[in-house]
């Protein structure tokens, strides 16, 4: 690279990374100010680490992910398979369904969701629908399309012959596809899940909409946080989220630069 | 004889969860937006859209705004991203992932807290003796916001079409005597267009809808569609925010259309322009 | 394991209970012994304000009854109303103000409490006045009271400060804060002007929102809780603000100064409520008689810093008026009985004037643009229609052309 481009890439990571590194050099300060550093202290992270409240919902948010992401994956993974059978019409109508969420505004699948469940709720007499169900619910339908997402590349780049191959040699239906389709649409399978978990760990506008008392979320929590007087334990907090992710991102990485080629089409 | 093996059955429990959690939210949108709080029909709502005009037009300005400046600025990124050598192409899309990671929310309110008039930057400057310069709450500090939160949603779409671009198209280009900003302007820019269409609407849909960045960053002149639809729901007007909410939803569909348009075309025939 | 411990209590220890409660009691009867486990394993939903309570009284009460407390909370009455009335969620514990309550009651959303259930009523201050909410005493018990008033920065604030009208003044633009609700900050202007707080006159209400439509250009932000950080740090300057919020921050923060406005202001009450959809009424009883244990009372008073209806927590050395507060205008104000006699008090008002106020408060939180931010948006869809045309008939003159050339072939 010239020194031009590595100082443009310089800049850049320094405006992404600004506002990361001021959280996490706070979330050791010693006093709760947020911008003048007094001294270095870990009580911020003792505080974080007693709050029964915040580890609560920190444990919602996990939960929620891996069950929308493993349903999504997958309820998901088949809607694939049914809906390369279509005919093009039936494709292209169930698409542009499925397109829906990924294009419509976070706030509005939120909004449109809460009343849905608002309007069954009255239908049948109920006070209290929101919570675990509902969130789970919402968190499954903004997972699944991308979960389809990237299946349906996997499956359409599969060559037909390798099945029909299997089933001349007397392999079962069953046998086929677990031995010839399922490994070769996997990558996607992961990526789907992977994109769905932290997809659904990040989500906060949804969330925010069909939630009720008894079920919050971290993203939720946080919110409620940066609505109160503000202490530097949400910094700590963040770090903690930052480091875990960094470590994630790096053996993922590593494992995939290894043994693979490196190109990897589906990052996001 | 494919069909033999995976009937179209398997696609069945998620068409039917598709009409009901996708489909009929949407329709609830709509019963809601014609109808008033005890049910009735109404077209109240709809003429009610008036006064929140101003709302939507500076929700669209600051969101185009942001989306500009994110493609000005993620373009020669992308660019030298996507012309590093493999290794660092990896860490740096990486390093650009990254951010994303950290809840929206903690990263606009660490934004709060720079650009505070008590906060870091001013308190940095004030130790250089220069007096403190006003940035929270104005529309700037809340297109930065925006430039901020859904840059990576710039660069990724156009890092992935520009590494889809042949290297010897350049190179032909070359060897028939483009230079460097002929070749730039003549090849690459085209061939990326639609890299920029789908970077487009990834930055102006969030930016346009959002809710948390206007309300940390822009005090009270600059309340968005989001944080009024946010409003109504919360201050006993859920009809209206229903209605809003289906404004929100067709203007974006309108634009989606927009840009598909430009990316499809160039899906079949990018060289012809 | 505590599961097991509590299983071993009841089925046939609980002689011990008294004994180990009174072992790190005080002297006189805890009031620990009022408690058993019969509610056990139910979950009580307590909505309440943000920064309104003392949440480590939660594990105790769950350690004494074995009932679980899900806490979230609310930033205004009306966002509460909101979710009670159709958010689709059911709560048990409330804490309204005094006009919500009201309103709560006229529209029966309101469970009568038991008071067999909430012995410690016999120690709610008697003089407090609840008969305008609550005219039949039958479904609130007070939790705090209290009166708005004018907090200020006197670092930066070196003018005399008198009351709201300093909330007006142009040399602090963009360091105002104002509150986060309709009917606080209606309050506000209407007492300007001199009128009525729970006035009927649809004229009286737009000429408040008038008056702060001319203030909005000068406002920091709407805020809630927010104001602690943003008044503690400086950021903002004045601010109309509760008493109780104001001891918080004085604490912090020395430089900051308290008013009660020479315009008169608002002396509220919360009140601990059950709504209709509450599905642990007994166990809500048993919390709130909890929240009246005065030691109990005296834990949430010292955090929150509002002022007790408890006579015997009022009575008490640690109580934060008796032994802390620095202020002695503060305490002056109350020895006068200022808030109570001067202060405005909300009622629910009728339906019709509350669905306009709801409308005029969102009115005024809209934003506005120029005319020349539509000029330009409108020339650029123009513009990119322009573009979209010409691309179109670009692309058909090449296919045209490449027809021409390879058609035939073909």
């Amino acid at each position: 690279m010239k020194a031009a481009s590595k100082l443009y890439v310089f800049l850049i990571m320094l405006f992404l990374y600004l506002p990361i590194l001021v959280l996490i050099v706070f979330s050791f300060n010693a006093s709760n100010s947020t911008s003048v550093f007094t001294g270095f202290s870990l009580q911020w992270y003792r505080e974080l680490f007693q709050d029964k409240e915040t580890l609560q919902t920190l444990y919602n948010t996990l939960l929620v992910a891996v069950l929308s992401a493993v349903i999504a994956t997958v309820l998901g993974t088949a809607a694939a398979l049914g809906i390369v059978r279509l005919s093009k019409w039936g494709q292209k109508l169930v698409m542009n369904v499925t397109n829906l969420p990924l294009m419509n505004p976070d706030i509005v699948t939120g909004v449109s969701m809460m009343l849905l469940f608002v309007f069954i709720m009255t239908l049948f007499g109920g006070s209290d629908v929101l919570g675990f169900w509902t969130i789970l619910i919402a968190h499954i339908t903004f997972n699944l399309p991308y979960v389809i997402l990237s299946v349906m590349p996997k499956l359409k780049q599969m060559d037909p012959h390798l099945v029909e191959a299997a089933q001349d040699l007397g392999c079962p239906q069953s046998k086929a596809f677990f031995k010839v389709i399922l490994p070769s649409i996997m990558p996607g399978i992961i990526t789907g899940f992977i994109m769905a978990f932290t997809l659904s760990i990040d989500d906060f506008v949804i969330s925010y909409f069909v939630s009720g008392p008894s079920f919050q979320t971290l993203p939720l929590r946080i919110y409620s946080m940066t609505k109160r007087r503000v202490e530097p334990s949400i910094n700590a907090l963040s770090t903690l989220i930052f480091v875990a992710v960094l470590v994630l991102l790096i053996i993922i990485n590593l494992r995939q630069s290894a043994p693979h080629k490196p190109k990897k089409g589906a990052t996001r | 004889m494919k069909k033999r093996f995976s009937s179209h059955l398997v696609g069945c429990p998620y068409y039917v969860w598709a009409a009901i959690f996708i489909v009929v939210p949407v329709l609830m949108v709509l019963y809601y937006s014609l109808t008033d709080a005890n049910g009735a029909f109404t077209l109240d709502n709809l003429k009610n859209l008036v006064g929140f005009s101003d709302t939507l037009v500076l929700s669209i300005w600051l969101g185009a705004i942001a989306t500009v400046i994110c493609l000005i600025i993620s373009y020669p990124m992308a660019y030298i991203l996507s012309r590093s050598g493999a290794n660092t192409q990896r860490t740096l899309l990486l390093l650009v992932m990254l951010p994303m990671w950290i809840n929206l929310l903690l990263r606009t309110y660490s934004w709060m807290t720079i650009l505070e008039d008590t906060g870091l930057i001013n308190t940095l400057l004030g130790k250089l003796g220069i007096g403190p310069i006003h940035m929270i709450n104005t529309s700037g500090a809340v297109v930065l916001g925006m430039v901020y939160n859904f840059m990576p949603y710039m660069i990724m779409p156009l890092y992935s079409i520009m590494t889809k671009i042949d290297k010897t198209t350049i190179e032909a280009a070359q060897d028939l005597g483009a230079s460097g900003l002929q070749v730039l302007g003549k090849v690459i820019f085209p061939l990326s267009v639609p890299g920029i269409a789908s970077g487009i609407t990834m930055v102006f849909v969030p930016s346009v809808s959002t809710f948390y960045i206007s309300q940390k960053l822009g005090g009270t002149g600059y309340t968005l569609i989001g944080d009024v639809i946010d409003n109504q729901f919360t201050n006993n007007a859920r009809n209206m925010g229903a209605t809003l909410s289906l404004v929100l939803m067709v203007l974006i569909l309108l634009c989606m259309a927009v840009m598909n348009q430009f990316t499809a075309e160039d899906d079949e025939g990018a060289i012809l322009v | 394991m505590k599961r097991l411990l509590c299983i071993l209590l009841c089925a046939g220890l609980l002689a011990m209970l008294p004994m180990t409660a009174a072992a790190d009691g005080a002297e006189a009867t805890p009031y620990e012994s009022n408690y058993t486990k019969e509610f056990e394993g139910t979950t009580l939903n307590v909505y309440n304000w943000g920064e309104y309570i003392d949440e480590s009284i939660f594990e105790d009460f769950e350690d004494l009854t074995g009932i679980r407390v899900n806490y979230s909370t609310y930033e205004t009455n009306e966002s509460m109303y909101t979710k009670l009335v159709a958010g689709g969620a059911s709560y048990d514990i409330i804490i309204p103000s005094d006009y919500m309550v009201a309103r709560l009651i006229n529209e029966d959303r309101l469970e009568k409490l038991d008071w067999s259930r909430i012995p410690n009523k016999q120690f709610t201050d008697p003089t407090l006045d609840t008969t305008t909410y609550d005219p039949t005493n039958e479904y609130s018990i007070p939790f705090t009271w209290g009166f708005v008033g004018v907090v200020y920065n006197s670092k930066y604030v070196t003018d005399p400060v008198t009351g709201f009208a300093d909330l007006w003044n142009g040399n602090y633009a963009g360091k105002i804060l104002t509150m986060n609700n309709s009917r606080d900050v209606f309050a506000i202007a209407l007492s300007r002007l001199g009128m009525d707080y729970n006035t009927e006159d649809p004229a009286h209400w737009q000429a408040a929102l008038d008056l702060l439509r001319q203030q909005k250009p000068l406002l920091q932000g709407y805020v809630t809780d927010e104001i602690y950080n943003k008044m503690e740090s400086g950021e903002a300057w004045i601010a109309p603000c509760y008493v109780g919020d104001y001891l918080a921050m004085v604490e912090n923060n020395p430089d900051l100064r308290f008013v009660y406005p020479a315009e008169g202001s608002n002396t509220f009450i919360d009140a601990v409520c059950i709504p209709k959809s509450s599905k642990n009424k007994a166990a809500a009883e048993v919390f709130i008689n909890f929240l009246c244990e005065p030691e109990i009372a005296l834990r949430n008073i010292n955090e929150i810093w509002y002022f007790t209806p408890n006579t015997v927590t009022a009575e008490m050395e640690d109580y934060f008026l008796t032994c802390e507060v620095a202020d002695e205008s503060l305490l002056q104000l109350l020895e006068d009985k200022t808030p109570q006699t001067k202060g405005q008090i909300f009622h629910a008002l009728s339906p019709a004037t509350q669905k306009n106020l709801e409308e005029l408060w969102l009115t005024l939180k809209r934003s506005s643009v120029g005319w020349y931010v539509y000029a330009v948006l409108g020339g650029a869809l123009v513009l990119a229609l322009l573009l979209s045309v010409i691309r179109r008939i670009k692309k058909k003159k090449a296919e045209a052309l490449y027809e021409s050339d390879y058609g035939r072939s073909a």
